[in-house]
């Protein structure tokens, strides 16, 4: 998914665009529908711990949300049932703002997804970089352990292997370290959904291909300069996980 | 400027070889690398010809029939070069030589694109002065220059409106017709046919989220919206316009609806209003009038008997050219499109006034994709050669310009025939030397076409110690690479240096020289005799 094989879907679109497109997975197995809740903690090379916010993920067979309810945004990725084409909202709600990328706007920004790896929070495929070191449980669902190195990181991740989500993922270098923890896991979608996709018909719309004749519009521009500061994130490896901290 | 070249084999320059009566040192005897097909005799029998071209010119004084006024949104004198360039290596030429259609027409001109309050201008003042003869303010479509910035009020916008050429033709009795590859509602083709002060009021829900953020009562703002603008136009355009073909349908759907094509999402309007409905019901009815959101609908359209055409083929923009989809449900071309609706347009003896736009050249720059906007540019080339064909060139004035640049550029030294999208390879300074890539002062190859800014900043990649990015052949000629920029930006930006206008048919003469863009419009109008 990254450019160090295992990048945390942690913001969706920032972590897809920055990182590029991936091949596709068209032999991966259909997932179940999940809600899943995280946390993200981010300790820096100064041994401070700070705690992100909570993180939801909402994964149905066609649809994927990324949300940060404290920020009160989201992400809605939609994948078309006949074409396989992805196309994206991000839902601003104190804003009332959705930003449409349309499927060709994705692939303009380099910023078409891994579905499979988008519902995943993580890409499956590089966990096949790593060694299995064991088996467990977690509320009477199989974990497997997976550890090694991927870009110069040392990796944990305990994997729920039905699910396809991971339980905990550690990542640590000698300056950081970042730990996603599931919080908790619902089969049912339904009122996670409700909660971060309350879109009204008073919200603006905006096409993402508008914002180059949008520089003077604050959102736009408030938008930007997050996408340019998580792009810069991105690239510098994990502190996109610190950003995520904040 | 090129350094001077360095004679790396000096020290054999005792060695000679035999060329026709000329002595020549060894190493400068091999075949050069690059280079055209030309004959010496080529270059002076091509500049012959163009003097005798000239010279065969006449000043067309005959009033315009018609009048098409192609507009390649953010088509800069660069990006023309670049599509020429683009278009002829994809037919198996050096490039360079290639024309696009519109290039050779006879009258050529350059447009300042300044606007009232802006040196760099969007999309928005500069149709208005196109299509108006004015000037205006950013954001705002054909209203003088001196309407306040966010004016709502109808009567208000009614007194500092300008007519546009397109209502003019339409009251001279012709039929007119607006077509882009952006939505219809967008700046330029909204230009022909709206006016307003917020470019963005497109839908009503627009309006009304602005009544809401400014704290003004709802339904207090009584211009109307874009949309609504062109299903409300006045009885004579009404009449007129036949054709208006584009993008933008989710702007023309109540959220009561669904979309035909993208069926999980719904219409925005909040007026509950359903405009397709609108435009059969106004204009005649299904017998005469018809809306189309599909190619296969589109192609089944028999002009001959179809008097008013509303096609719009996506919810928002349509697609690029290079992501099109050309199947029964995906949506025609701009050729197809400009074809259609000249087709329809020339029934009446009138004549008529057409605009088309590219208007996803703009896009693709702003997202800093030069392939994308190379091949929208192609595509506008084919359309603008469509209705060439199509017409008299006697009796129809084609105009072909934009209404800003961009900050695009082509860089270096490249070889001739280079890839156009490609890594610079300079002529290698011994003949027979292969041409290898020019490198930075860090060693780097880099490529022909870039941006002075945008989303194609790779300072920070961690994946290079120095501050670019190493890059291959392979790489910079995909559809999705994004060319680099000196200035990160999230959006690659317009220029503000002259973009050109070129001209064939009745008046194209008064097409010279150095022009204010509104001067556009007056040519229009002098053609057409008004
Ligand atoms: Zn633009």
């Amino acid at each position: 998914m990254s450019k160090n094989g295992l990048s945390l879907l942690l913001f969706g679109i920032i972590t897809s665009i920055v990182n590029g497109p991936v091949t596709a997975h068209d032999d991966a197995p259909d997932v179940p529908s999940m809600s899943a809740r995280y946390r993200l903690e981010v300790t820096d090379e100064e041994c401070r711990t700070r705690q992100g916010p909570e993180w939801w993920l909402i994964r149905e067979s066609s649809r994927v949300v990324t949300a940060i309810p404290a920020l009160d945004q989201a992400e809605v990725w939609t994948r078309d049932a006949d074409t396989g084409e992805v196309t994206l909202e991000r839902l601003f709600h104190a804003q009332r703002r959705v930003i449409e990328y349309t499927p060709g706007e994705l692939r303009t920004r380099n910023a078409e997804p891994d579905w499979h790896a988008l519902g995943s929070v993580l890409d499956p495929d590089s966990l096949k970089t790593l060694e299995a070191t064991g088996t467990g449980e977690w509320r009477g669902r199989p974990v497997t352990m997976y550890r090694g190195t991927i870009g110069g990181e040392r990796i944990e991740v305990d994997w729920l292997s039905v699910e396809r989500l991971p339980l905990r993922v550690d990542r640590s270098t000698r300056r950081s370290r970042s730990v996603l923890t599931l919080l908790a896991l619902d089969p049912s979608t339904q009122r996670a959904s409700d909660e971060v996709q309350r879109v009204t018909p008073l919200y603006i719309r905006l096409d993402s291909a508008d914002f180059g004749d949008m520089e003077s519009d604050p959102f736009v521009q408030a938008v930007e300069a997050l996408d340019g500061r998580n792009r810069r994130w991105a690239h510098g490896g994990g502190h996109v996980h610190a950003h995520a901290a904040h | 400027m090129k350094h001077p070249i360095v004679r790396k084999t000096c020290a054999l320059a005792v060695a000679f070889a035999v060329t026709g009566t000329s002595f020549v040192p060894a190493a400068f005897a091999a075949q050069p690398a690059t280079g055209g097909p030309e004959s010496v005799q080529d270059w002076w029998t091509g500049g012959q010809n163009f003097i005798r071209q000239g010279k065969q010119l006449y000043a067309n004084t005959r009033r315009a029939k018609n009048v098409i006024l192609f507009i390649g949104d953010g088509m800069g004198v660069s990006t023309v070069s670049a599509a020429r360039i683009f278009d002829g290596q994809n037919q198996g030429k050096k490039g360079e030589e290639h024309m696009l259609s519109f290039e050779t027409f006879p009258y050529v001109a350059l447009s300042k694109t300044y606007s009232w309050d802006q040196q760099t201008s969007d999309s928005a003042p500069t149709m208005t002065a196109m299509v108006t003869g004015y000037k205006g303010r950013e954001g705002q479509l054909s209203v003088n220059h001196t309407t306040t910035r966010g004016e709502c009020d109808a009567a208000v916008i009614a007194s500092k409106s300008l007519p546009t050429i397109l209502e003019q033709a339409a009251a001279a009795g012709k039929s007119t017709g607006v077509v882009s590859t952006a939505r219809i509602t967008h700046a330029t083709p909204a230009a022909t046919y709206a006016h307003t002060s917020v470019r963005d009021w497109e839908a009503d829900n627009n309006i009304r989220a602005f009544e809401a953020a400014y704290g003004l009562p709802a339904g207090s703002c009584t211009v109307k919206d874009i949309a609504a603008q062109l299903i409300d136009v006045s009885p004579a355009v009404r009449a007129s316009l036949k054709v208006a073909m584009g993008g933008g349908r989710s702007y023309f759907y109540p959220n009561s609806v669904f979309d035909p094509e993208n069926t999980s999402s719904r219409g925005v309007r909040t007026d509950g209003r359903h405009l397709p409905n609108e435009w059969v019901s106004t204009r005649g009815g299904a017998s005469s009038a018809k809306y189309v959101w599909n190619k296969a609908d589109f192609d089944a359209v028999n002009p001959a008997s179809t008097e008013h055409l509303l096609g719009l083929f996506e919810r928002s923009h349509m697609q690029y050219e290079a992501d099109r989809n050309n199947g029964p449900t995906g949506e025609p071309s701009l050729t197809a499109m400009t074809e259609k609706s000249i087709q329809m347009l020339k029934k009446n003896s009138n004549g008529f006034f057409l605009h088309v736009e590219a208007g996803r050249i703009d896009h693709a720059h702003h997202a800093g994709n030069a392939k994308r906007a190379l091949i929208d540019t192609v595509e506008f080339a084919k359309a603008i050669k469509k209705a060439y064909e199509m017409t008299d060139p006697n009796d129809t004035l084609i105009l072909v310009s934009a209404d800003h640049s961009h900050v695009f550029t082509i860089a270096g030294y490249p070889a001739r025939g280079n890839p156009i999208l490609g890594l610079v390879k300079e002529v290698p300074n011994v003949d027979g030397d292969p041409v290898e890539n020019a490198v930075d002062s860090l060693g780097l190859p880099y490529t022909t076409l870039g941006y002075a800014n945008g989303p194609g900043w790779r300072g920070s990649l961690p994946t290079n110690s120095a501050v670019r990015p190493t890059l291959t052949e392979a790489q910079t000629t995909a559809v999705d690479f994004l060319q680099e920029a000196t200035v990160p930006l999230g959006s690659e930006t317009h220029a503000g240096e002259d973009v050109a206008i070129y001209a064939s048919g009745p008046k194209a003469y008064l097409v010279r020289g150095v022009m204010e863009q509104n001067w556009i419009y007056h040519v229009m109008k002098e053609a057409f005799g008004f």
